[in-house]
């Protein structure tokens, strides 16, 4: 049980390249801590400091109140999960279990009883004698997790333990990471670029974006308020439509679109242009006053109970999710009018995507 | 037999008949010259066959590495030479076992100096035309000496007392002191001897230990360096470091351009007026038994000798046996050709009896005891007569090979039975025939295999049931085999026996291994380290030890621990610890052939490792670090098990190379002191080349050796297949 505060970390590898800059970040007792971000952002390199694995070449990182900068990573009490897993090939099930209460020392028989406990948790009972070559994918999974908890660490770092393993074990997988994380009540720092586990896994999610921390925040807070254009295409599935409009009186208009202005909003404070970002699925067929776009279909895909409406208009690509009855009939080419659900429009800056948010009470 | 009809045709022709055959046989002349020497008998040669136009001359110029080994093969199988030139050392064998021909009496005999007839005789009779003699004598340099030349012990010792006050680190006079040919002349010089009036060893007398004492007393006083060896003794020859050299002809082609010095007899002992007698060797023509043409064989010889000993003395600088040669001549011969008759005047013929090879080692093993003083001379002389006792010990009783030829044939039909069997059963037949192209494929693999490695290895598994003795085989059974393993001659402890030196195989073998691979791990380990900079460059850098032929590494490893020339010990000196005499002691000697087999050995571990390192993922070790691992516990509980598969076969292969591993023991301590770090594999040598030819015995060695070697590879690999 343990709370992280990271204040200004940053990574410089040896070469001068620069990682990560000014990474603040506090992680709660108990708290299921997701970190996600696009490819190289440097969500692994974080980990990996907060691990003792790399060196923290600025800033610092505290453990319960003690800067653990320079303590070895034996001597941070904090276990990790790699994504290549990293079993010991040579030791079975077991011994790679009881590894690290070998090292420490631990008796036979409350290493037996701790590996056994394990092992139970994670279904992993009948294996504990097999090679680690001997193993599916997934068992393997629960391993390199079970060699992880036997020791009860102070917190849990996952790096992309799930990636691995294909889509049905990775769901399955998912729900039980959860339920050994309400179980065990440990803090857990996981990193993935999957955006579903992110959102179901975390208690808050931090977003990385070219080694800075972009948003740190609830899995719903990042989804309704989003701080950035980045962090809103970012979130969320299928991805947000933007569209570059111009404010015009009380309204935002371009060609064939015209979105009211959200309350609060003075046009005089907007530029010539901003972005106004609409998730797919709050655009649909029938008429609201959340304001109205005109597009030509390009192609439609059926999901079953809803389908995906792609559509372009002019330039703009415009994507709704919309019930699948409603998509019957459409074809290539056909013009449509997608209208919005009201007040679901939200406001970016097209030049810096900062999210432009109402003034409180107009 | 068809030989010997053929040989019976031939000697049955008459000389005068034959002068009309169109195809005259030809006559071959072996030799071991090279340069000059090789020039001047080439001339001679030509003129030979000019005036005998019916006996052309085949020349041969054999190695001379090579040459008595060749000789001993070839002629008993008509096909050596008719005429050989070589020194007088092995006559006696070769008259023993028919391999040379006796030669007419009379004319020329009395034309040579007496000690090289004597040479050549054998049971009375000549054996060979003596062509020239060597001998060793006092090489001085004049200018560092800066005194007359010493002419008995007493002025040498005075001499020596001068120079050294004046010159510290330098010496008065050196020779290879620990080889019993270079003392040899102080034995006679003390009137002591080495055969006895029946010519049989004896080593053991006062004035022997009085030569010896002689010695040691020069080196103790510091006339004399320590551990001279003949590259020491050139070098401090050439830089003037040294006054006087007592060393042969052949020292000549090693003095630097410009080095000034005088030859001069050696001289004689003050306390007894006898002089220094070195030993005389001559080189002589010998015609072989086997010739078919033994007149011009006997022509040609003798005109080698006699009429050939003028160019040999003016062309090649030969000193000549010929005494006439040296009063005919109208040109100037060269006043150091001259200086060497004259130093040779008092040597005494090396001894050519065959018994005189079995006291070399031993005589010089004593030496070399007495010398560094492990030893009283007396004692050393004692114990050196016990091991030529052994070397000259009767051979094994043969037995009858019937048991055994009928075991063999018994054995061999029963494999033939099962492998027929097998192949029936198998269909194996059908299968080779489907799969004939990949047979066609091996076969030349497998017949070079066959030629090269089975044959070669049953006839010498072969020749461990026989005992060898001047060039017969004779049928011993498992004689050598019971002498060996029950240490029958020798008890358990003594280094001669098997045991001994198994047990010092086995500890040599582990002790490097252990080594080669800590070491080798160890450097593979830091060069992977990603803070490592340079890294290419000390990983070629490291494998330069392999790269360096190996006995080049011994012979430079060997300088090294040289007592008073040594880096090794200069290195102690420095520290401010006291040198060591590291071929003295077994621990000492054997550590230092440790080292250097070490420094030859872990490159190829530390390749081996850096390959099998590779493989490792770097995340195992980081999550070994996450449990808690210190490094000392991740490289033992991750690193090394999973090295294993790799290191396994390394260490199996690397066993079997040290185990026999034969040039470092025999360039660097030469199995000192007294042969106690010698290894199975340089005993089986020294048995067959310096013990009376026991090849039967060393190839009971050999063979012993392989089957150690082959069980440690099954239960290597049945280790090796359990872990894998
Ligand atoms: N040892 C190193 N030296 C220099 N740069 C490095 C080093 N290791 C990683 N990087 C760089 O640091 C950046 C972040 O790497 P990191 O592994 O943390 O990314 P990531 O967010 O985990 O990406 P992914 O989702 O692909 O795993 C990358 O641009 C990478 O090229
Ligand atoms: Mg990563």
């Amino acid at each position: 049980m343990a709370e992280l505060k990271l204040r200004g970390v940053g990574k410089v590898y040896d070469g001068g390249v620069r990682v990560l800059s000014g990474i603040d970040l506090d992680v709660a007792d108990g708290e299921f801590l997701v970190l996600v971000g696009p490819s190289g952002c440097g969500k692994s390199t974080l980990l990996r400091m907060i691990a003792g694995l790399e060196h923290i070449t600025e800033g610092t990182l505290e453990i319960d109140g003690r800067v653990v900068n320079d303590v070895a990573p034996k001597d941070r009490d904090v276990a990790m999960v790699f994504q290549s897993y990293a079993l010991y090939p040579h030791m079975t099930v077991r011994q790679n279990m009881g590894f690290s209460l070998q090292i420490r020392r631990t008796a036979a028989a409350e290493m037996d009883a701790k590996v056994e406990e394990a092992a139970r948790m994670l279904g992993l009972s009948g294996l504990l004698d097999r090679l680690p070559r001997e193993l599916s994918g997934g068992q393997r999974q629960r391993v390199a997790i079970g060699r992880a908890i036997v020791r009860r660490p102070r917190v849990f770092l996952f790096d992309e333990p799930l990636s691995n393993l294909d889509a049905n074990l990775r769901g399955q997988m998912r729900v039980e990471l959860k339920a050994l994380h309400r179980d065990l009540g440990t803090t857990m720092i996981y990193v993935t670029h999957d955006q579903i586990e992110a959102m179901t896994l975390a208690d808050r999610i931090c977003l990385l974006e070219g080694g800075h921390a972009r948003q740190v925040d609830t899995p719903s807070g990042l989804y309704d308020r989003p701080d950035s254009r980045f962090v809103a295409s970012f979130i969320g599935s299928p991805p947000m439509n933007f569209l570059p409009l111009a404010p015009a009186g009380n309204r935002l208009t371009a060609a064939g679109i015209s979105i009211p202005m959200p309350a609060g909003l003075p046009s005089d404070r907007l530029r010539a242009t901003v972005d106004v970002g609409l998730r797919p699925h709050e655009l649909g067929l029938a008429e609201t006053d959340g304001g109205s776009i005109d597009a030509t279909v390009d192609l439609i895909e059926m999901l079953g109970w809803d389908a995906l409406v792609h559509a372009r208009c002019g330039d703009v690509p415009v994507l709704a999710q919309i019930e699948a009855h409603g998509a019957a009939g459409l074809e290539h080419g056909a013009p449509i009018r997608f209208w919005a659900a009201p007040g679901a429009a939200k406001l970016f800056d097209h030049e810096t995507g900062r999210a432009i948010k109402g003034g409180g009470a107009a | 037999m068809l030989m010997a009809l053929v040989f019976a045709a031939l000697l049955a022709v008459p000389p005068g008949v034959r002068g009309d055959a169109p195809a005259p046989a030809t006559l071959r002349l072996w030799h071991s010259y090279r340069g000059a020497e090789r020039d001047a008998v080439e001339r001679v040669v030509a003129e030979f066959a000019r005036i005998h136009p019916e006996w052309p001359v085949e020349l041969l110029a054999v190695p001379y590495e090579a040459f008595a080994n060749k000789l001993t093969s070839a002629i008993p199988r008509g096909n050596g030479p008719d005429v050989f030139i070589a020194a007088h050392e092995r006559l006696g064998d070769w008259v023993e076992s028919g391999l040379i021909a006796g030669l007419p009496e009379g004319d020329p005999w009395s034309g040579f100096f007496p000690a090289t007839v004597e040479a050549v005789t054998w049971k009375g009779r000549q054996f060979g035309y003596p062509l020239a003699f060597k001998s060793l004598a006092l090489f001085v340099r004049d200018d560092v000496l800066g005194g007359p030349v010493p002419g008995d012990t007493d002025s040498l010792q005075a001499a020596c007392r001068r120079m050294a006050a004046g010159r510290p680190g330098n010496f008065c006079i050196a020779w290879e002191a620990g080889s019993f040919y270079h003392h040899a002349p102080w034995v006679f010089g003390f009137g002591g001897g080495i055969l006895d009036k029946d010519g049989k060893p004896r080593l053991d007398r006062p004035e022997n230990a009085a030569s010896v004492a002689f010695v040691t007393g020069l080196t103790k006083d510091g006339h004399m360096p320590q551990e001279p060896t003949s590259a020491l003794i050139t070098q401090l020859f050439n830089e003037g470091r040294v006054a006087m050299a007592v060393n042969g002809p052949w020292f000549l082609g090693e003095l630097a351009p410009g080095v000034k010095y005088s030859v001069h007899p050696l001289p004689r002992v003050s306390s007894t007026g006898l002089p220094a007698t070195p030993f005389l060797t001559v080189d002589a023509a010998m015609v072989s038994s086997k010739s078919t043409v033994p007149e011009a064989a006997g022509a040609l010889a003798r005109f080698l000798a006699v009429e050939g000993a003028a160019p040999r003395l003016v062309d090649a600088r030969q000193v000549v046996a010929l005494a006439s040669a040296w009063d005919l001549t109208d040109v100037a011969v060269d006043p150091i050709v001259v200086q060497f008759r004259e130093a040779a005047a008092a040597a005494i013929p090396m001894p050519n009896v065959p018994v005189m090879r079995a006291v070399w080692e031993p005589a010089s093993q004593a030496l070399r005891a007495a010398l560094r003083g492990a030893a009283e001379p007396e004692a050393a002389m004692e114990s050196a007569m016990q091991r030529i006792e052994i070397a000259t010990r009767p051979r094994p009783a043969a037995a009858n090979p019937l048991f055994a030829l009928a075991g063999l044939a018994i054995l061999g039909i029963a494999a033939l039975v099962w492998a027929a069997r097998r192949f029936r059963r198998d269909d194996t037949w059908s299968r080779m025939r489907a799969s004939s192209h990949a047979y066609a494929f091996l076969a030349p693999a497998a017949v070079a295999t066959g030629v090269l490695v089975f044959v070669p290895f049953a006839v010498g598994t072969g020749v461990a049931f026989f005992s060898h003795h001047q060039g017969e085989f004779t049928y011993v059974g498992l004689a050598n085999f019971i002498n060996i393993l029950g240490s029958t001659d020798y008890a358990v402890t003594e280094p001669l026996s098997f045991w001994f030196t198994l047990g010092v195989t086995v500890m040599w073998t582990v002790v490097n291994v252990f080594m080669h691979v800590s070491i080798g791990v160890a450097l593979a380990l830091v060069l992977r380290r990603p803070w490592m900079k340079l890294r290419g460059v000390y990983r070629v850098l490291l494998i330069v030890p392999w790269a360096v032929p190996s006995y080049i590494t011994a012979l430079i490893w060997k300088g090294m621990f040289h007592k008073q020339f040594g880096a090794v010990n200069g290195l102690l000196v420095w520290l401010g610890l006291e040198p060591v005499s590291w071929f003295s002691h077994f621990w000492t000697s054997f550590a230092a052939n440790v080292a250097t087999n070490t420094w030859l050995g872990f490159p190829f571990m530390m390749v081996v490792t850096l390959g099998a390192l590779q493989s490792i993922p770097g995340e195992l070790e980081e999550a070994a670090e996450m449990d808690g691992a210190t490094a000392v516990q991740r490289f033992f509980s991750i690193t090394l098990p999973l090295l294993k598969p790799a290191l396994l076969p390394a260490i199996v292969l690397g066993g079997v190379w040290t185990f026999n591993m034969f040039n470092i023991i025999f360039l660097v301590s030469g199995g000192e002191p007294g042969g106690s770090t010698e290894i199975l594999i340089s005993e089986a040598y020294r048995w067959a080349f310096s013990r009376q030819e026991q090849y039967g015995y060393a190839a009971a060695y050999a063979t012993l050796i392989f089957l150690f070697l082959l069980a440690w590879s099954l239960a290597a690999g049945r280790l090796q297949r359990r872990t894998a």
